[in-house]
């Protein structure tokens, strides 16, 4: 359980509300308790009274509690369920408001190493599920069990009004048999749920590489054996959520049976207690339709109990140290983080602003050498080119400058400091890095530049746009500037979302520049109109820029090329 | 085709399943009949008529049956409903792998492949509960409701009254629940969708935003995102929650009318109709069927979620699979020739353009081929490609001009728009070695053996030797069987190219085509790659190598060069 402790340390705050919405579910299954129980005494009884009425015999019965109390429950009922499901789900969407904001700041925190696997895993595919299912935990998985428990013991004390011995048999019976099914529930929720999320995870593998592969599987004629295989993973996917599915049904169905049998063994019991002239037949009929009553309250139970196995994996899951643990982090750096701790120097604005590698080996995956002993100074306002194949170690070697990557043996020196002394923040903040993956975030054009710079005024991204060639496109957008991309807007190509990732960094006053394949996506008049902006832009800063081939770079002072590891003339 | 009209026929397919859920979901209903009615006449024998319990043994004995049978019911039904879903998502699913794979690479290389696999599991794993539980819930909710009402007229038709009044008000509900809910279910869907896509969003945007330092303003507008939302959705949901309460309340009422109803009937305060006629056994039959009158359609109501998610992910589906058909038809006809029957391999296909040539040349000829691709029309015309058996057969010309169609071309995976390309044999295997190489998540052994999976562990291991794959393998943990890939450990560009190599070595396939093999090398692979084709040169395959790299242009017996997207000849001065 300990996965979910520092979930259910969220709660805390919301104890309160916790404690209503809790009564408001207790309110609405007494109710439902009330009232079937209240009818059925009240219908026995007026015909014991009507049968004796018949008979000339002189009876009485209050009619007016019993069918007060029965119009009563009937409202509660409604009334009650109405509040709780609003008054809970407010307090849903409050936990899920705190939940997405401590998740983001613990991914915030992750190397960037790691947050490059998080992009590529299956994490982020499951991300929201995850937070979803943590913030059902209370309403879905622990409020259940305890109204179910709280409710038993309601009809227990009605049990109670015709027989203490059948009330606490019956009050056992039902606890042990809820607590038994719900923690049947839990317990192979959870090795259903690994399971079912392993076969989730190998099938969407497969069926990636069946995708991503499918040029040299159809070329080598072995596609249908691969293909086998990822209908086998279908196979095994699905057996095991029916598995899940049939274990849950079951554990219901033999749920409702065994109330279904104590309330026929209450019937019989209260019945046979009336013959004995023990109790009367009002209270002989009200006995076991309390407990029939319990059906709603008590047949959640296997489904919270399953609940809580999926939240207790999705809290794992998320448990951000798992992240950094996967296979594929022979690559990164070992514990590497952001900032430097106490040795960190600060980078100032005004300090030199000279790069310089120095016999840089950077190791991957299978010990191969991406960079090899490379050597390399980029002397102030110097403007470096470097083409390579894509591959070949380009973009290690940004991600080194910007101190996101740390060699294997020697060292990178930004302004004459090795980058991985210097403080994370400040190094960034006078570093303009176009990375190679384009991050457009759904918002507008406007906003997606100002991500770089808030306070950059309107007449001064217009100017921006247009050195971009963006200025046409932007002003034949519906709102402008302010029109809406990404996820749910209008939709840009990825030119377009290339050159704003640039705008972004132009926007920035660096001096230090690192700009990752800064034309990838451009037809040739708009990538050498984009050349002249950034070489304007470059002046009086140091640069390196780096690209698949000449061509795609724009006019630098020097140019290398990067092969087998190491710089050579081009 | 509306995503309701998709979900219904993609339902045919198991319609005997989904009848026989309903069917036990209809049995359980009658069973719940049959024990309401069982016990509201053993109250009314032992209170009433005074029978003592002996006596009521064998009706006692019927109950606890009713009783035990009641969950057996449960259970079918669930089985039945659930393998129902089973197979509808095991056809749709293996009827989209079939549509992504004849769509091709061509095809497929507009598409991300990510999402193209999540919709493969995800979208179609959505589909499951409107099967599995709205369907035959469905069918219960139009015929148990019925019977009860039918019931209680027979025992007293005022109190059916009290029920059926209710009844036109079911379809009212069902509107209510149906339009209204619906709408609002959807909205609250793709607010849902939306906020979660902002969030995500922001997560995979992570880097930018520590660059630009803008971590914590991220964060800000995050948890302010979600308090917009939660206020938004409470709007949206107290409304929402108002149908089910409607339910709910005609389900309480009902039980509270029926229930002072009979009693004032049983204490003779009630004069007309069949109120005098009222017993213990009617009345607590009544009042314990009026509960169970309205909680099929609860249910139903609960699971209107699983169809609002089903139609959701169906409208994705059907796009992709509107998709695939154009796509398919334009594109890739060789595709749909050669993979017109799913999962058969090119082994046994051998399209019409391919054959074999009837002068019995041995080698590759491409005779007056122009080639296009989607969107970009006529891209090369080859007036003539030779390759022979042991030959090198090297084509250069910048990146972009058409290289790798050709391969794509030449390889069978892309069908001409005019011309004709004559294979050395019926062996339509072919050796693929792309750029950057496919490395699967999959051990390296089997991704060595991924072209050939018939490949004994000798020739794989011999292979692997000769492709410089065991020089690296033996330092990693496992060996060959070390998890390679997405899910494993990194492999390096050049260490790819290798792991590609064995494989061309341990396949039979008489044609291999290489794309910028040496792209992306260390001088050590790229040895290993120039002896490698050397070596299957001498095993009498024809090579044909797309590169503009000068290292393979000594080793190579013919060259072709792309200019003004033509192919022509390079003949050495």
């Amino acid at each position: 359980m300990h996965e979910l402790r520092p979930y259910l340390s969220m709660l805390r705050p919301y104890r309160g509300r916790l404690l209503i919405g809790g009564a408001l579910m207790l309110v609405t299954a007494a109710s439902g308790i009330g009232l079937l129980a209240l009818s059925g005494w009240f219908i026995t009884a007026t015909a014991v009274t009507g049968a004796l009425l018949a008979a000339g015999v002189a009876a009485r019965l209050d009619i007016y509690v019993p069918g007060g109390g029965i119009r009563t429950f009937a409202v509660t009922r409604t009334v009650a369920r109405y509040f709780e499901r609003v008054f809970n789900h407010d307090v849903v969407l409050r936990l899920l408001r705190d939940l997405r904001g401590q998740t983001f700041s613990r991914l915030a925190n992750l190397s960037p190493s790691a947050l490059g696997q998080l992009r590529s895993g299956e994490l982020l595919n499951r991300l929201t599920t995850d937070i979803d299912r943590l913030d059902g935990l209370y309403l879905r998985g622990l409020a259940p069990p305890v109204v179910a428990g709280l409710a038993i013991l309601i009809t227990v004390a009605l049990l109670a009004i015709g027989s203490v011995t059948v009330a606490s048999i019956a009050g056992l019976t039902l606890i042990t048999a809820g607590a038994l099914i719900g923690l049947r529930a839990w317990f192979s929720g959870q090795a259903l749920t690994r399971r079912l999320a392993s076969a989730n995870a190998n099938l969407r593998a497969q069926l990636v590489d069946h995708l991503r592969g499918l040029t040299e599987l159809k070329a080598f004629g072995s596609v249908g054996y691969h293909r086998e295989r990822v209908d086998g993973l279908d196979e095994e996917e699905r057996a095991d959520e029916n598995r899940l599915a049939t274990g849950i049904a079951t554990g219901e169905a033999i749920l409702h049976g065994t109330l279904q049998l104590v309330a026929v063994g209450v019937l019989l019991a209260a019945l046979s207690l009336f013959a004995a002239d023990r109790i009367n037949g009002a209270v002989a009929v009200m006995m076991p339709l309390a407990v029939l009553a319990l059906l709603e309250p008590l047949g959640v139970l296997p489904g919270s109990g399953l609940h809580l196995a999926r939240a207790r994996a999705s809290a794992k899951r998320l448990d951000t140290g798992e992240i950094g643990r996967t296979p594929s982090s022979h690559t990164t750096q070992p514990g590497h983080g952001d900032g430097h701790g106490d040795q960190s120097i600060e980078a100032t604005p005004g300090q030199a602003s000279d790069i310089r590698f120095e016999s840089v080996t950077v190791r991957r995956g299978a010990g191969a050498r991406v960079l090899d002993e490379l050597n390399l100074a980029v002397s102030e306002g110097e403007h470096l080119g470097i083409v390579g194949a894509s591959g070949c170690g380009k973009s290690s070697l940004a991600d080194l400058v910007a101190g996101w990557l740390v060699p294997d043996t020697g060292r990178v020196l930004a302004g004459g400091k090795p980058v991985g002394m210097l403080d994370a923040a400040s190094h960034l903040a006078r570093l303009g890095y176009l990375t190679q993956q384009t991050d457009l975030f759904s918002g507008t054009i406007a906003g997606n530049l100002r991500v770089a710079c808030p306070d950059a005024s309107e007449a001064r991204l217009w100017s921006l746009l247009e050195a971009l060639a963006l200025d046409e496109f932007v002003a034949s957008c519906p709102d402008g500037m302010h029109t809406w991309i990404g996820e749910s807007g209008l939709e840009v190509s990825g030119g377009q979302a290339r050159r704003l990732a640039l705008g972004r960094v132009m926007l920035r006053d660096a001096t230090i520049v690192v700009l990752d394949e800064p034309l990838s996506g451009l037809d040739e008049a708009t990538a050498a109109h984009v050349s002249v902006a950034i070489e304007r832009w470059l002046t009086g800063r140091t640069a390196i820029v780096l690209g698949h081939e000449p061509s795609a770079i724009p006019s630098v002072d020097r140019m290398l090329q990067l092969r087998t590891g190491r710089l050579v003339p081009i | 085709m509306t995503p309701a009209a998709w979900l219904a026929r993609e339902g045919r397919a198991v319609t005997h399943r989904l009848r026989l859920a309903a069917l036990y979901g209809v049995i359980e209903g009658l069973l719940i009949i049959t024990q309401a009615g069982l016990i509201a006449w053993l109250v009314h024998r032992v209170v009433m008529a005074g029978a003592s319990l002996n006596a009521m043994l064998a009706p006692a004995m019927i109950l606890v049956l009713v009783v035990l049978l009641r969950p057996v019911a449960q259970i079918l039904r669930a089985r039945a409903s659930i393998e129902a879903s089973s197979r509808v998502r095991q056809r749709v699913r293996s009827r989209l792998i079939d549509h992504a794979e004849s769509l091709g690479p061509a095809g497929l290389a507009a598409r991300d492949t990510g999402e193209t696999a999540s919709q493969l599991t995800e979208q179609i794993s959505a589909l499951d509960g409107y099967y599995s539980r709205y369907r035959p819930q469905m069918t219960v909710a139009a015929v148990i409701p019925l019977v009860i009402a039918i019931t209680a007229f027979t025992q007293d038709w005022i109190a059916a009254v009290f029920l059926v009044v209710s009844a036109p008000l079911i379809p009212l509900f069902m509107a209510l629940v149906g339009m209204g809910a619906e709408r609002l279910n959807r909205d609250q869907f793709e607010s849902v969708a939306r906020l979660s896509g902002q969030f995500l969003d922001r997560v995979r945007g992570l880097t930018t935003l520590r660059l630009f330092g803008r971590v914590q303003d991220a964060t800000d507008g995050i948890l302010a995102g979600s308090d917009e939302y939660r206020q938004r959705s409470m709007r949206v949901l107290r409304v929402a929650f108002l149908s089910s309460a409607v339910l709910e309340f005609f389900a309480s009422v009902a039980i509270a009318v029926i229930a002072i109803y009979i009693g004032f009937g049983l204490l003779g305060y009630i004069e007309f109709g069949p109120a005098p006629e009222l017993t213990l056994f009617s009345g607590l039959f009544v009042l314990l069927l009026a509960p169970e009158f309205f909680q099929p359609l609860r249910t139903l109501a609960q699971h209107y979620h699983d169809r609002a998610t089903a139609l959701g992910a169906a409208e994705l589906l059907m796009g992709f699979e509107a998709e695939a058909e154009t796509e398919a038809e334009d594109g890739g006809r060789t595709e749909a020739e050669a993979q017109s029957a799913p999962g058969e391999t090119l082994r046994q296909a051998a399209p019409a353009a391919t054959a074999r040539t009837p002068d019995g040349h041995q080698g590759l000829r491409a005779i007056d081929l122009k080639l296009e691709r989607p969107g970009r029309g006529i891209v090369l015309e080859v007036a003539e490609l030779v390759a022979d058996p042991g030959e090198r057969v090297l084509i250069e010309g910048p990146s972009g001009t058409g290289k790798t169609t050709l391969l794509l071309a030449l390889a069978g995976l892309l069908s001409p728009a005019t011309g004709e390309i004559r294979r050395p044999s019926t062996d339509q295997r072919t050796g693929w070695l792309g750029a950057p190489p496919f490395i699967a998540s999959a051990t390296l052994r089997e991704n060595i053996r991924l072209g050939y999976p018939d490949a004994s562990d000798d020739a794989l291991e011999a292979a692997a030797n000769r492709a410089g794959v065991i020089e690296f393998a033996e330092r990693l943990p496992a060996g060959l069987d070390t998890g390679v890939g997405e899910r494993g450990v990194g492999l390096s560009g050049g260490q790819a190219q290798r792991v590609a190599l064995a494989r061309a070595f341990v396949s039979p396939a008489p044609l291999i085509l290489l794309d910028e093999p040496t792209a992306a090398l260390d001088a050590e692979t790229e040895r290993y790659v120039v002896d490698g084709l050397g070596a299957l040169a001498a095993e009498g395959r024809i090579i044909v190598i797309a590169s503009h790299d000068r290292a393979l242009r000594d080793s190579a017996e013919r060259r072709y060069r792309i200019r003004h997207a033509r192919l022509e000849p390079v003949v050495d001065a």
